[in-house]
């Protein structure tokens, strides 16, 4: 065979095996990824405002930490993200290791803080500090801060610390959470029009916290998610996946495309369209990159509405947890104690935003930078839009009783927000999150309901409380969705149907407990005009009674609003009996 | 037997095929008989690999990744060999040397100014491909066009041929088959690559994407299963490229040490 034969043959040979497989692999012969179909989350769940004493008691300001390192106590290690929540963490311990004078040094503990932005890397090391401590007691323990609503999805972990022969543990204590600096930026009529999201592009760090705010959004609004990132639906809210927070809000500053195929009602329609993001989910400092170097996108919603989305919640081994309970009790302490200095007084909040910046270690973020997205901060951005940036809350001994529920008729806030997203992510992604660890498995208040007696009769800081304003109106509503909560015809008690609703729909709104509520009545055209709009009216009051009765901390005098509607606001006609159903309905609008 | 555990030694092809079977065998069954603590068992890659080509796709998203692969590799393959036998002409010299210590940068950064410069994420995972490609690929390329002896240009000189020529008769024709052999070799850089930018743009799939998702959620069997997949796809396209060389070039190996 002569060498041109060989080429020509060759070439044959070649194209002959790639056309063939081309067309086995897209023939659908072999097996398929199932198509997934875009999904209307029922309603996303969180608690609401916090309660506690009334009083004010303003703590006296103790001596700041000095900065000698301590080098005696208990070892621990402390890995954290670069998040403005964990500034009493950094106060109580001086340094990025402890120091004498400070809360962690009386508590004899020595705790080393560490950053560590990658959670596969956090996973990983708590699997190998449960391994070290069963080979050596006396190794220092391992905690580790993450989302509270990413913990579900972080529970992953737990199937490898089983083979090391223990589980993941909650320290019952936080230090602080976002309020503001988790959001999801989008054009600005999204906010009058939310509608407008359908067959846009949210870009994200997918399965965390800033994509979870972007599903309650959709849900709060009843728009449709398209879960899987490689297809587009042009009817539901599609999202970019990035590979992390800041890397979302860079999709959205470049602006390049990306190819998908186009899926309509969950099939496959083989043509392929190109996307860019149109909103970014993300936090600081992805919000200020936004601002700065693009500019076009202002704060759809963020954590300062969704408030108690996000606290930082620590995790360890129950190894280290179950060996160690004293120091476990110090540990709380020390941070309770700096959360209250950290709340009151501003230089000891300045310090423990430079003790940040020596951990964090980024040279051009000194502690004013810390301390200024700790605060919050509205800017200009390119555009001339203002945007709000930032923003974190430190959280004192009050305010985790009520966060874990344990202050006067309290909610437990934190549970309600584990269930709530563990549940959507394992929906969204079954494949990946087939299920989480219940919140019962690894958390025990024991500790804090020790530490709660102990300072039982003892006038404590309070709580940070949401106030409303009994006569203030919704000015921006953030979202609107219509409930089919049933009555019975002619009456304004509740169906069982309709109780389960409720529940769903409170702790929706223990979630966004920053926002008010306003609940519109409407009913039917059956009946005289002047009859139907006292029944809206006490239907709506029913609801509103429903709520507070539920939890008084959650739904605090002035939060919930009644607007009664009659029948004249008709979403479907009054002819027959299914749109005389949708017509009797309570609308909730959430908004500030 | 003897002939295992002498330097040089030599075995008939099915002795030597059957006792490297024996060795895959026995680290198979030491796996399935000693699980590691922390290492997924044998079975749960085994149930990981099948729930992922029936339910995850698994075969699809290979084949898009290979398919950018080739993309890659094909675009890279022509730019280097340019490069390379451009080094003939002193002019161009100091580009090689340039494109082949870019081999030292890392990739950190470098993609957001390729997302620049093209205009859509499906080119940014091609450039960065290419780009890494090429500068290994040039580097082995400039090394075989040195290999080039005195006496070989020579021999074409006496033949008559000019300059021209006698570049492309010996190093252009004559260097083909190691060149093949290079892009062989480095055809691996790849395959790395390809996972990190799989996960840069995550739009289109591909197996790198597959892989994240797993070891986001600690499903270490799955990790484990496409790894072995990968090395898999690997060895065949090691295997093709051989055999594409022994029928293309049918008598390069004639210098080899047989």
């Amino acid at each position: 065979m002569t060498t041109r034969g060989k080429i020509v043959l060759g070439a044959l040979l070649v194209a002959l095996l790639y056309f063939g497989i081309n067309k086995v692999v897209s023939s659908g012969l072999i097996f398929k990824k199932a198509a997934t179909e875009s999904v209307l989350l029922n309603s996303i769940e969180l608690p609401a405002a916090n309660g506690g004493s009334r009083s004010n008691v303003v703590v006296p300001l103790a001596p700041l930490p000095s900065t000698t390192p301590a080098e005696k106590g208990t070892p621990v290690v402390w890995e954290v993200m670069a998040w403005n929540s964990q500034m009493a963490g950094m106060l109580a311990n001086g340094g990025p290791r402890t120091t004498q004078g400070s809360s962690m040094a009386a508590g004899g503990l020595d705790m080393q803080i560490v950053r560590q932005d990658d959670v596969a890397k956090m996973q990983a090391d708590l699997v190998k500090n449960a391994l070290d401590l069963q080979q050596n007691p006396e190794t220092p323990g391992l905690l580790v801060s993450i989302m509270g609503d990413g913990l579900p999805a972080f529970s992953a972990v737990q199937t490898q610390l089983e083979k090391a022969g223990t589980s993941l543990q909650i320290i019952p204590y936080s230090v602080g959470k976002s309020f503001g600096e988790d959001k999801l930026m989008g054009p600005k009529e999204w906010l009058d029009n939310p509608k407008g999201a359908l067959g846009k592009t949210i870009a994200c760090y997918l399965r965390d916290g800033d994509q979870n705010i972007a599903l309650k959004w959709c849900a709060d609004n009843g728009l449709k998610v398209n879960p899987d990132e490689t297809t587009y639906d042009p009817e539901a809210v599609n999202f970019l996946a990035a590979s992390d927070f800041l890397v979302a809000a860079e999709k959205y500053i470049i602006g390049k495309p990306e190819q998908r195929v186009k899926v309509v009602n969950g099939k496959n329609t083989g043509v392929k369209v190109d996307v860019v993001a149109d909103a970014v989910a993300t936090w600081t400092p992805g919000d200020v990159n936004i601002a700065r170097q693009k500019g076009g996108l202002v704060n759809i919603v963020s954590t300062k509405d969704y408030s108690n989305q996000m606290p930082n919640i620590m995790v360890t081994t129950k190894r280290w947890y179950d060996a160690h309970p004293k120091e476990v009790e110090a540990l709380m302490t020390a941070f309770a104690v700096a959360g209250d200095q950290v709340k009151s007084h501003p230089e000891a909040l300045s310090r423990a935003a430079d003790i940040s910046a020596q951990v964090y270690g980024d040279k051009d973020k000194p502690g004013a930078y810390w301390l200024r997205y700790y605060k919050g901060v509205s800017e200009a951005d390119r555009n001339g839009e203002v945007v709000e940036l930032g923003g974190s809350k430190a959280f004192n001994f009050a305010d985790n009783l009520a966060l874990f529920g344990l202050n006067e008729g309290g909610t437990n806030i934190y549970a309600a927000v584990y269930k709530t997203f563990g549940d959507v992510q394992s929906r969204l992604y079954p494949r990946e999150l087939p299920s989480y660890v219940p919140l019962t498995q690894m958390l025990d208040l024991t500790p804090l309901k020790k530490l709660q007696d102990k300072y039982r009769g003892k006038t404590l800081a309070p709580a940070e409380q949401q106030r409303f304003a009994a006569d203030d109106e919704i000015r921006q509503s953030v979202s609107k969705r219509a409930w089919n909560i049933e009555f019975n015809t002619g009456q304004s008690s509740f169906t069982p149907a309709a109780e389960r609703q409720l529940q769903q729909l409170f702790n929706d709104l223990v979630v966004a407990g920053r926002l008010k509520v306003a609940v519109h009545g409407h009913t039917d055209n059956v009946g005289d005009p002047q009859r139907n709009q006292q029944l809206s009216e006490d239907r709506a009051l029913a609801v509103e009674h429903w709520l507070e009765q539920r939890s008084r901390s959650a739904f605090p005098e002035g939060r919930v609003q009644v607007y009664a509607h009659g029948a004249q606001e008709p979403v479907a006609p009054n002819a027959t009996p299914e749109g005389k159903a949708k017509n009797r309905r309570v609308e909730i609008v959430l908004g500030n | 037997m003897k002939s295992l555990f002498l330097p040089n030694g030599r075995l008939p092809r099915t002795m030597f095929a059957l006792m490297a079977a024996a060795q895959g065998a026995l680290l198979l069954l030491l796996w399935l008989l000693y699980p590691l603590r922390l290492f997924p068992s044998l079975g749960d890659v085994l149930r990981a690999l099948a729930d992922m080509v029936t339910t995850q796709g698994l075969i699809q998203e290979l084949w898009a990744s290979m398919t950018t692969a080739l993309q890659a590799l094909g675009v890279a393959t022509v730019l280097a060999l340019l490069i390379s036998y451009l080094t003939a002409l002193p002019f161009f010299r100091p580009l090689a040397y340039a494109a082949s210590k870019m081999r030292y940068l890392t990739l950190t950064g470098l993609t957001f100014f390729m997302a620049l410069m093209v205009s859509s994420g499906h080119e940014v995972k091609l450039s960065v491909l290419i780009f890494a490609t090429t500068v290994y690929l040039v580097t082995g390329m400039t090394r075989v066009i040195l290999t080039t002896t005195q006496q070989e240009m020579d021999h074409a000189r006496t033949l008559g041929l000019g300059e021209w020529r006698s570049f492309w008769e010996v190093v252009v024709l004559g260097k083909l088959a190691e060149m093949l052999e290079v892009v062989r070799q480095n055809f691996a850089i790849i395959w790395t690559m390809i996972t990190l930018v799989e996960t840069l743009y995550q739009s289109e799939g591909g197996i790198g994407l597959l892989l994240y998702k797993q070891n986001r959620y600690l499903h270490l069997d799955g990790v484990v299963a496409i790894q072995l997949v990968i090395l898999a796809a690997g060895a065949a396209q090691d295997y093709l490229f051989s055999l594409l060389r022994r029928m293309f070039f049918p008598y390069a190996e004639l210098a080899a040490v047989q």
